[in-house]
């Protein structure tokens, strides 16, 4: 201690303490005059004095060295106000989702950012277009990036579904609330379909064929593959820029002939699957009860000409690079009075093959795993233990889970016969595959049976990404607890990946998460969230810096956001105006 | 719950010139946070991680303490008194924390700053000095650390540091007294803890035994 220190006499303390108030400002004449008189007479009060100017220029070597914060604190920060209740997203929480509430189709391995909005009344048939700025306020200048597609499933005025696709390619600084973006959007009615008021879809790789299920009054569930032809390119390129094209329809039987499909543009990514372990599809709400009929056969009748080749550039205006089969390449049934369950379905990364669970629709027994062969006219059930689960493709193998012995298995299944390769198969359940094939996301934990005594939902565990096919190694738990629901997927290159999480199995909303994947270890870095748990609904698509999902809309209802970053910092969003219904999935 | 006693806290606490009013504009609020939050993230941010010595953790709690901000917005009047608001909010944003955790961990700030290139004498000085002065600030009380940091890194005037402790003018200036008292002596027995721990190392260097 210092020698200055622990001296009881008043005078000094009396001293040393106005000397450290003096720091801080002058002190009244009398005391400043009593002071410097101690201080003449008092060597070790004189010290201490002194030693308060030096202890202030300790503080010079701290000044200098300011803390610079993450850099998407402000994203964070942004996120974390938008979940408050009453904050300005989340007073518009509890809204029913529409479409398959049960269903999150999967993403289609390889297959680009393109998401598919389903939804009845969104829009009514109109193109999407971004929200237009707030009443007030400044608004920052939009953020301009690489254009990139939004295939959108519309319902018009009609009940009939459209296709239409659309370039995002500004979005607004993520901190602002008010922007005058204009991301392009611009609408082209792809394809016409009739069906119910429930709808899912998802796009081949090649972006050449829907396969949309459609829930009818029954329960029942229509499965429909609908032929979508781009560009003579065969693909649509991330600058392709629709353009309008007037389709009128009128619905018509399906020729019962199948299109094989295009080639693929297979990614070096496997499988990116998007279960929803709630694996009992939900019955729609009064409000939501569909329309149509299960076996009916969707009308598609295009009636726009295609483009000789999709626009490698942005154009300023509007072409037509996307366009429905000029022939009026019909849909197909390839399934009828099935019920699909599990949440996963998704393609193979050469569009070859389609797979997805469903179970007979009187519920006479529980779900086998469907796989149809796009060259052929209808799927067909390949497991026949009417307890499997598809959770995603591996190649050209089914990863099927189960419950074996009792617990939650899962395993590799020769997609054409329906034998599984491994005996024991892998402990995980419903397991989300990285694109490069070393890493998965999966439910570590014990599963119940649903409500119908058919499927199954999660129990007591936790999501974990850990080392695949293992099912094991150093493994991170994205999310634990009870889970009504989740998807996990990566971009195409495996540098992000996207986690939502839904508890509440009666609202599905949930939260979403993107996370930067360290490229070394595969493992996601929780503690660095590009976007950390902002509220979204099930459905959401990743790919080149840009994030798409449903989540609720700034006036209410719910809407398409598209999110960009660079790096791991998020660098804007823009948000596309729909209605109360829309339904993202992939 | 500590938000809602934040909350509390700040309505019963509100400095001169705060005042609760009845109803508030999300939209506003949020627009305001956003503002607050480009104008002081980096004060706030250093200020947190200066009292608790952990960056992550800072970021964690300046992202709290805007939230806080935004929930809280309707308690502030003048927006000139924003800035000491801000730092009241992260104050108690803190001190929550530490009494939470009892954070006891030594992290030495120099070199957080990544913009900056000082030489590695600058650095060495820096790094003896600073770890100096903020094991020494480890050694007081909270209320006395965070009244020394906002007013010798942060510049809070007086009055923005009564606000900012949530204690009157004069509190303020005797917590600040106080405070530079006690750092006074908690750099004393820091050095001499450090002479100490240096002699038994040359003694131990020298194989003899130690004293």
């Amino acid at each position: 201690m210092s020698p200055a220190f622990g001296r009881d006499t008043a005078g000094h303390d009396r001293a040393q303490e106005l000397a450290a108030v003096r720091v801080d400002g002058p002190l009244e004449a009398p005391l400043e005059a009593w002071l410097e008189a101690h201080l003449l007479t008092c060597a070790d009060c004189s010290a201490v004095t002194q030693g308060f100017d030096a202890d202030r220029s300790l503080f010079s070597a701290l000044r200098d060295t300011l803390p610079i914060p993450p850099r998407d604190l402000w994203a964070r920060t942004a996120a974390a106000i938008d979940a408050e209740p009453g904050g300005p997203f989340g007073a518009r929480r509890g809204r029913r989702i529409f479409g398959f509430p049960a269903m999150t189709l999967a993403p289609v391995a390889g297959f680009a950012a393109v998401a598919i909005v389903v939804g009845a009344g969104l829009l009514n048939g109109s193109p999407v277009v971004p929200r237009p700025p707030g009443p007030s306020g400044p608004a920052p200048t939009p953020i301009a990036l690489a254009p990139g597609d939004v295939a959108v499933l519309t319902r018009g005025a009609d009940g009939s579904y459209q296709v239409q696709m659309g370039v995002v390619d500004e979005v607004c600084p993520l901190a602002a609330k008010t922007c005058e973006a204009n991301p392009s959007f611009e609408a082209t009615q792809l394809a016409r379909i009739g069906g119910a008021d429930s709808v899912g879809a998802i796009i081949s790789p090649a972006k050449d064929r829907l396969v949309v299920v459609q829930r009818g009054a029954t329960g029942a569930d229509g499965v429909y593959a609908v032929p979508v032809k781009p560009g003579a390119a065969g693909t649509t390129t991330a600058s392709a820029r629709p353009s309008e094209a007037p389709a009128t329809t009128t619905p018509s039987a399906a020729a019962p002939t199948a299109e094989p499909s295009q080639d693929g543009t297979p990614d070096a990514s496997p499988v990116v699957a998007s279960p929803s372990p709630d694996a009992t599809v939900e019955a729609p709400s009064p409000s939501d009860e569909p329309s149509g009929t299960p076996t009916e056969s969707p009308a598609v009748e295009p009636s726009v000409t295609p483009e000789a080749s999709a626009e490698p550039t942005i154009e300023p205006s509007p072409s037509v690079a996307v366009t429905p089969a000029p022939d009026g390449g019909d849909a197909i049934q390839i399934a009828s009075d099935v019920v699909v369950v599990g949440g996963v379905a998704a393609y193979t990364a050469d569009g070859s093959h389609f797979a997805f669970t469903a179970r007979p629709a009187d519920g006479s027994t529980g779900p086998d795993v469907y796989v149809w062969d796009t060259s052929e006219p209808l799927a067909n059930a390949v497991t026949t233990d009417h307890q499997s689960i598809f959770a995603g493709w591996e190649g050209k193998e089914l990863l099927v889970s189960r419950v074996a012995d009792g617990a939650p298995r899962t395993f590799h299944v020769n997609a054409r016969t329906g034998a599984a390769r491994d005996d024991r198969g892998h402990a995980a359940w419903l397991p989300t595959v990285a694109p490069d094939g070393a890493r998965a996301a999966w439910w570590d934990g014990s599963v119940d049976l649903a409500d119908d005594d058919l499927t199954w939902v999660p129990e007591k565990g936790r999501l974990v990404l850990g080392d695949w096919p293992d099912a094991g190694g150093d493994t991170q738990v994205l999310a634990k607890g009870s889970l009504a629901a989740w998807e996990v997927s990566w971009d195409a290159a495996g540098t992000v990946m996207g986690v939502w999480t839904a508890t509440d199995r009666g609202t599905k909303e949930g939260r979403l998460s993107l996370y930067p994947v360290d490229p070394e270890t595969g493992r996601a870095r929780l503690g660095s969230p590009i976007l950390d748990e902002v509220p979204a609904f099930a459905g959401f698509a990743i790919e080149d810096g840009r994030l798409v999902y449903p989540g609720p809309g700034t006036d209410g209802g719910r809407s398409l956001w598209v999110v960009a970053w660079k790096g791991d910092v998020p660098v804007g969003r823009v948000e596309l105006e729909g209605e109360d219904g829309a339904t993202v999935i992939r | 719950m500590v938000a809602d006693s934040l909350e509390l806290e700040q309505r019963r606490a509100l400095p001169a010139g705060l005042s609760v009013s009845a109803g508030w504009d999300r939209d506003e609020a949020y627009r305001f946070v956003e503002d607050l939050f480009a104008k002081h993230q980096n004060e706030i941010y250093a200020y947190l991680v200066r009292m608790l010595r952990d960056p992550d953790l800072a970021a964690d709690l300046t992202q709290d303490a805007f939230v806080k901000a935004y929930r809280a917005y309707d308690s502030l009047q003048k927006p000139e008194n924003a800035r000491a608001w801000l730092y009241q909010i992260a104050h108690r944003v803190a001190l929550d924390d530490l009494r939470r955790k009892r954070i006891v961990r030594f992290v030495p700030l120099v070199g957080e700053g990544r913009n900056s290139a000082p030489s590695a004498e600058h650095i060495a000085m820096d790094l003896r000095l600073s770890g100096e002065l903020q094991a020494a600030l480890e050694r007081i009380p909270e209320r006395q650390r965070a009244a020394l940091l906002l007013a010798e890194l942060h510049d809070l005037t007086g009055l923005e540091l009564a606000a900012a402790l949530g204690v009157s003018h004069v509190a303020a200036r005797a917590l600040l007294t106080r405070a530079r008292q006690s750092l006074r002596e908690a750099l004393a027995a820091e050095r001499l803890a450090v002479a100490q721990a240096e002699a038994a190392r040359d003694a131990a260097r020298r194989g003899q035994p130690r004293a």
